[in-house]
């Protein structure tokens, strides 16, 4: 074998080489999009059972066992929305805003850790998306769900508005 | 030397073409276990969007002092919940059909789920290969107590009905239901 069909065969060998690695990593490329499908759907579930659980609670402290005198203005100011002193825990939570801030992990049944962080604030009839200080009788939430198993943060929001008992 | 020349080119091009075949191989396998894969989210989000239809309707319509909830197991739940919103309310139960049941299919551990309301069962998935309830108070503490349920978290296993070689696609969901009428 001369050398330049020892060049030619070298040659052959490393277009195949680099074909072979192109094709294996779009063959992996598709198995992580395939896991990371199924991680979504439970991840948006995730952020689904904090809203449905959150929908129970009352719009806001002042509102937990009797109707505010001044509506909007009796609720919470904007800067001190968050659990109130002795809300600990997630379960002692009372009303929307408790949730203010909170930060929890855990880790699915497929293995999945994540991390979901919530914000909570007041938004008017007029723009539901951007937070404000001005008090309303709507408070958006918006849940955040990170997690090293996705390629994206996956977010969820929702606008609780206030209902007169 | 041309019988060296001749031997290695040999040896050369099926090293070559062995490759070729590898690769081949993987990429069938690779594309049919997504596609596996692929199918059992499809079921997931089919059974999903089944038990959430019914579990937010937990408890509707029921009169007060009566349970919502009037049996449970960490595999069955029987629950009452105007579901068909016509103004009756309904008697839903959902449970998990044997394993050696679905003997038309190549999966030795899938099973049916089965959805049974007013008395008349229909199964809504197959492939079921887990399926777990675990029940919570309004302190988020685990109950088995029906009066005392005020959250349902379930947890499921899907798997495909056939194989590629040995390996079933498969998905898992969990999630947390509060009804807001329990």
């Amino acid at each position: 074998m001369g050398r330049a069909e020892l060049l030619l065969v070298l040659a052959a060998l490393t277009i195949f080489g680099r074909f072979s690695l192109i094709v294996n990593n779009s063959l992996l490329d598709n198995s992580t999009r395939v896991l990371q499908s199924e991680f979504e759907i439970t991840g948006i579930s995730l952020l689904q059972e904090t809203i449905s659980e959150v929908g129970l609670k009352a719009f806001d402290e002042a509102s937990v066992s009797s109707v505010p005198a001044s509506i909007p203005d009796g609720f919470t100011s904007s800067v001190s929305l968050g659990p109130e002193g002795g809300e600990t825990d997630s379960s002692m939570f009372d009303d929307v805003d408790d949730y203010h801030g909170l930060t929890t992990t855990g880790i699915t049944e497929a293995g999945m850790t994540y991390n979901i962080t919530t914000e909570v604030g007041y938004v008017s009839i007029t723009d539901l998306v951007t937070l404000s200080s001005t008090l309303s009788t709507m408070k958006r939430m918006n849940l955040t769900l990170t997690s090293d198993y996705l390629s994206n943060d996956l977010t969820l929001s929702y606008v609780y508005s206030y209902i007169r008992e | 030397m041309p019988d060296i020349e001749l031997a290695g080119s040999f040896i050369i091009g099926g090293m070559l073409l062995l490759s070729i075949l590898s690769l081949n191989a993987d990429i069938m396998q690779t594309a049919t276990m997504n596609s596996l894969d692929t199918n059992a989210q499809l079921n997931v989000t089919s059974i999903v969007s089944i038990i959430e239809y019914d579990f937010r309707k937990m408890g509707y319509l029921v009169p007060s002092g009566t349970d919502a909830i009037t049996a449970l197991s960490d595999s069955t739940i029987a629950f009452l919940g105007d579901v068909d919103n016509d103004g009756n309310v309904d008697s839903v139960s959902y449970y998990l059909g044997p394993i050696s049941e679905p003997i038309e299919t190549l999966n030795p551990n899938d099973r049916y789920l089965y959805r049974k309301v007013n008395g008349t069962a229909n199964d809504v998935a197959l492939g079921l290969r887990d399926w777990i309830l675990t029940y919570y108070d309004i302190s988020g503490s685990v109950t088995v107590t029906p009066a005392n349920v005020r959250s349902i978290r379930i947890s499921f296993w899907v798997q495909t009905i056939i194989p590629f070689d040995t390996t079933y696609g498969e998905a898992r969901w969990e999630g947390r239901f509060t009804p807001k009428n329990l």
